[in-house]
């Protein structure tokens, strides 16, 4: 139980349900989840680390155009002669914080709006509904596609794309558990405690609704990479020549045909990796939630 | 009943009208100019003026709107900008290849994650148990464009036992007669088996690539629903009446399974309409999907508009078949009414 | 000759053998016999049915000295198509399959434990529906479910069992939720069950007043041990074991017997109704064994040490 003062009304007191409970000690404990986490602090640390140890991942002709793997390339390098290895690094910050961002994003919006449709219910809910309903009636990655065609290549466009395919999950989820949240006892207590409305639907509603939007998070952070990079490929939003693992698998495809399987596949791989890692952190806090 | 279905099938129609709303919206009116971005990025003052009036953009909003929702629904979706072709037209030759990739795909996940998803269940927590879930994981994490590679490196260029991505048959071989569009049942219908088995085999790897994919929800949702239906109280009254195993794990467990697996099949073919794009585009498959990554590559936006356009009712159709199919599974959703005291 | 013998059951975890749920229990059920068995939820009661049955799953080790349903020892698991122990539950309505008619539930009961063709199996069926007291059993055949009443569905659930041409029939709080009148019936036509097919049956409750109307004997259970058993006008007027009076007062006073039980320790030793005992002394840290009290009276208690008698 936590007290929460009001400016000018009486202070109300928050029960800890729906909020998160969850220990990292707890979860901590099931196996599955030390994989993902251990996955991902890899790839943060190599992240940081690896800029110092490795070729710029921009620089050309390191040693001739799709050398296979070796001492010198672990990776290889892709027909500019770029070291693969030092990209599919690169691109780690680039991907890992992009799924992570837009994931975010659309856990905030989705939740403020659902909080909103759920807690005032009438015609707004209804509107906000129908909205979600045209939304969620298209598969989320054509979506993306054409908003991130339409707005332009770039990095922020891209987000913004993915972002928004995404927010109506978010919105359908919080405004469930809303429903729900809404007619526990502290909700009446903080209306009665003269709190305005809409800081009892922030303040004291959405915390508490917010458990099942966590575990969608890291799932959704882990999709976002996945069409980040799906998007990539087709040439929308980021494209050559930064190191992002789409662009990569795009820039190396017409090579594996021959037998160049290196540049195309060790990004890719790290790609399943990320999302993996995510995917099983996902699965375990759901599992931990329930 | 026949409420429900009116109702239905109205509710679908106002959503496709909010997906034609919607697609105006992205179209028309997100972009900052509009004609600039027809007219592509290399195009000059004059030249966007031109596309600014040859689209009506200078037109006030609302009629553009009203212009564009009487053309859709006189199906009308524009010409391509690239091709000079109605879009309808070069969508619609394209769609059976897409159809008949879609198709044995979502077979093929079905046959995957249909079998493991219920001895998933039934042996729940156990070391089978374990292997599928692992492999859900690893195909919910799968990026459609490395496995497609990965397939075609390890298929067609080490293994050799796959054609390369080059079409639907060997270039210089006809098509059978079009009776559906799929050229596996055109064949047999002519009674042409190694046609048929010709195409089955240049859609073997595109379709493994998109099948191993959606097999993983699949899965995951058909042993989330049996290890629910497996604990109900009926199947322990099954149990305990002397039923064996397979009665009540298929005739209890899956039958009572069966409406959020149906679910899972219509979210997968969600999955299957965006990853299409993908794949067509890494096989060369002449489907809708490659016509759309054209339409991105040459800034063709009333092509891409319309490929939009076509998803959109696809889907919405799909789920209307599904949400009609629950009927037919759920005795509850089809009758009411009380019988006898 | 009994139907069903029990002796020193024993069902516990296989992770946690030291903390058995049901312990040492004795059990008998004659022929033509109605026994309640009582007890408050995590008395055991379930537990020990649904493993005489044979429907545990395999995280769950049943061991007894002896386990035997009209001389036959049952060993392992069920095996299904040889049923000779049926059992109804509580919540009739979620005991049916939901997208199957309630005809054809009944006639694959048929079909497992008598063979036979479809049509044979259907009009078995629709005849078994009838016997228990539904009317246009035909009609109500091709029924959903859903579309039947509570009652309908838990004689239909009755059907099955039936089907099965058992031995000994377990009933587990099969009446909960139901309405009086409907109650009265399902007595009644348990009762005539009984009669005609000399089954036994082992009625599960927590609801004493059920037991007064419909059972012969009653064995007491509190904690996964045998409390008390004796035949039901014995129980009711003269209990010998402190559990048995506290049950008693609680639905003189209209109380709730088990309101302010705070659960049982399964690590203590001894007679598990110890922690609430009025009579408890040093003795109580050994489990007591059944004194006999009185013809076919029973009492694990102590205190009735001196009272025993030497006729069972």
């Amino acid at each position: 139980m936590s007290a929460a003062a009001t400016d000018g009304a009486t202070p109300v007191q928050t029960t800890e349900t729906g909020r998160l409970r969850v220990r990292l000690g707890t979860l901590l404990r099931r196996p599955l989840f030390v994989v993902g986490l251990t996955i991902l602090v890899g790839y943060a640390v190599v992240a940081i680390v690896g800029p110092w140890l490795l070729p710029d991942p921009l620089a050309t002709g390191q040693g001739g155009p799709l050398q296979a793997p070796s001492a010198d390339h672990p990776f290889g390098t892709d027909r500019f002669g770029r070291d693969v290895l030092a990209r599919s690094v690169a691109a780690i910050r680039l991907d890992v914080v992009l799924g992570v961002t837009i994931a975010a994003l659309a856990m905030t919006i989705g939740s403020a709006i659902g909080v909103l449709a759920g807690y005032w219910g009438g015609w707004v809910d209804e509107a906000i509904m129908r909205c979600t309903d045209v939304l969620l009636a298209f598969p989320g990655f054509v979506l993306a596609l054409i908003i991130a065609a339409v707005l332009g290549d770039n990095v922020r466009n891209v987000v913004i794309a993915v972002a928004i395919a995404y927010t109506p999950h978010f919105v359908r989820l919080t405004r469930a558990q809303v429903l729900s949240v809404r007619e526990m006892e502290f909700v009446d207590a903080a209306r009665i405690g003269g709190n305005r409305p809409l800081r009892v639907a922030f303040r004291h509603v959405l915390p508490n609704s917010l458990g099942p939007s966590m575990v969608q998070a890291t799932l959704v952070t882990g999709w976002a990479i996945l069409d980040v990079a799906g998007l990539a490929f087709l040439g929308v939003g980021i494209g050559p020549p930064t190191a992002e693992w789409g662009v990569m698998v795009a820039e190396g495809a017409n090579d594996v045909v021959s037998g160049y399987w290196w540049t195309s596949l060790f990004p890719g791989g790290m790609i399943v990796l990320a999302v993996a890692a995510f995917h099983l952190l996902g699965d375990e806090l759901e599992g931990e939630l329930r | 009943m026949k409420r429900y279905l009116v109702r239905r099938i109205g509710l679908s129609l106002l959503t496709l009208l909010g997906i034609v709303m919607l697609v105006f919206v992205v179209s028309r009116v997100l972009p900052g100019d509009a004609a600039a971005l027809r007219a592509g990025p290399y195009a000059d003052e004059a030249r966007i003026e031109q596309v600014r009036q040859q689209f009506g953009l200078d037109r006030p909003l609302p009629e553009q709107f009203v212009d564009h929702v009487s053309s859709v629904a006189r199906f009308d979706l524009g010409v391509s900008t690239r091709t000079n072709q109605p879009v309808r037209d070069e969508l619609l030759a394209r769609l059976p290849a897409s159809l008949e990739l879609g198709a044995f795909a979502v077979l093929l996940a079905c046959a995957i994650g249909l079998p493991l998803g219920i001895v998933a269940a039934v042996r729940r927590n156990r070391p089978v148990d374990l292997l599928v879930r692992g492999f859900a994981v690893l195909g919910s994490s799968m990026a459609l464009f490395w496995l497609g590679l990965l397939l075609l490196y390890f298929g067609f260029f080490r293994l050799g036992w796959f054609p390369g991505p080059v079409d639907r048959l060997p270039i210089g071989t006809a098509a059978p007669p079009t009776v559906t569009g799929f050229f596996t049942v055109d064949a047999v219908l002519a009674g042409d088996l190694g046609l048929a088995l010709t195409a089955l085999h240049y859609l073997a790897l595109p379709v493994l690539t998109l099948g191993l994919v959606l097999a993983a929800p699949i899965l995951k949702m058909v042993r989330g629903a049996m290890c629910d239906t497996l604990d109900a109280d009926y199947v322990r009254t099954a149990r305990s009446v002397g039923l064996p195993g397979r009665t009540w794990v298929l005739t209890d467990g899956f039958r009572n399974a069966l409406l959020p697996v149906v679910t899972a099949i219509g979210i997968v073919f969600g999955y299957l309409l965006g990853g299409n794009i993908i794949v067509e585009f890494i096989y060369s498959w002449p489907g809708i999907g490659r016509y759309a990554y054209q339409a991105i590559q040459s800034n063709d936006l009333q092509a891409l508009q319309g490929f939009v356009i076509l998803v959109g009712v696809l889907y919405v159709t799909l789920n209307l078949v599904i949400d009609l199919l629950y009927t037919r599974i759920d005795p509850r959703v089809r009758l009411g009414g009380k019988v006898g005291a | 000759m009994t139907l069903l013998t029990v002796e020193r059951l024993t069902v516990a975890l296989r992770d946690d053998l030291d903390h058995p749920l049901v312990r040492d229990l004795d059990l008998e059920v004659a022929p033509g016999e109605v026994v309640g068995l009582v007890g408050e939820s995590g008395s055991g009661k379930t537990l020990s049915s649904l493993a005489i049955a044979g429907l545990l799953p395999p995280e769950m080790l049943v061991t007894a000295d002896r386990l035997e349903v009209a001389g036959n020892p049952r060993s392992g698991p069920r095996r299904p198509g040889a049923v000779d122990v049926a059992m109804i539950f509580q919540n009739p309505r979620a005991a049916l399959n939901p997208t199957m008619r309630v005809g054809r539930q009944v006639a694959r009961a048929v079909r497992a434990n008598r063979g036979g063709g479809r049509q044979a199996a259907h009009d078995e069926a629709v005849r078994l529906l009838g016997r228990v007291g539904i009317p246009g059993a035909a009609k109500v055949a091709k029924a959903y479910p859903h579309q039947l009443s509570g009652g309908m569905c838990q004689r239909v659930v009755i059907a099955m069992a039936l089907a099965c041409t058992p031995r000994l029939l377990i009933a587990d709080e099969p009446t909960t939720g139901l309405d009086v009148t409907v109650q009265a019936q399902i007595f009644d036509l348990l009762q005539e069950l009984v009669a005609d097919t000399g089954c036994g049956v082992l009625f599960i409750t927590h609801d004493l007043a059920a037991v007064a109307e419909l059972c012969d004997r009653v064995e007491v259970l509190y904690g996964g041990q045998r409390m008390e058993s004796a035949p039901k006008v014995e129980l009711f007027e003269r209990p010998r074991h402190p559990y048995t009076t506290h049950l008693l007062e609680s639905v003189e006073l209209d109380v709730d017997p088990w309101a302010d039980d705070p659960g049982v320790d399964l690590t203590l030793p001894g007679c598990r109704f110890a922690h609430r005992c009025p009579a408890v002394h040093d003795r109580c840290t050994a489990v007591p064994p059944a004194y006999p009290v009185a013809t076919g009276h029973r009492s694990a208690c102590f205190l009735c040490e001196e009272e025993r008698v030497d006729t069972a």
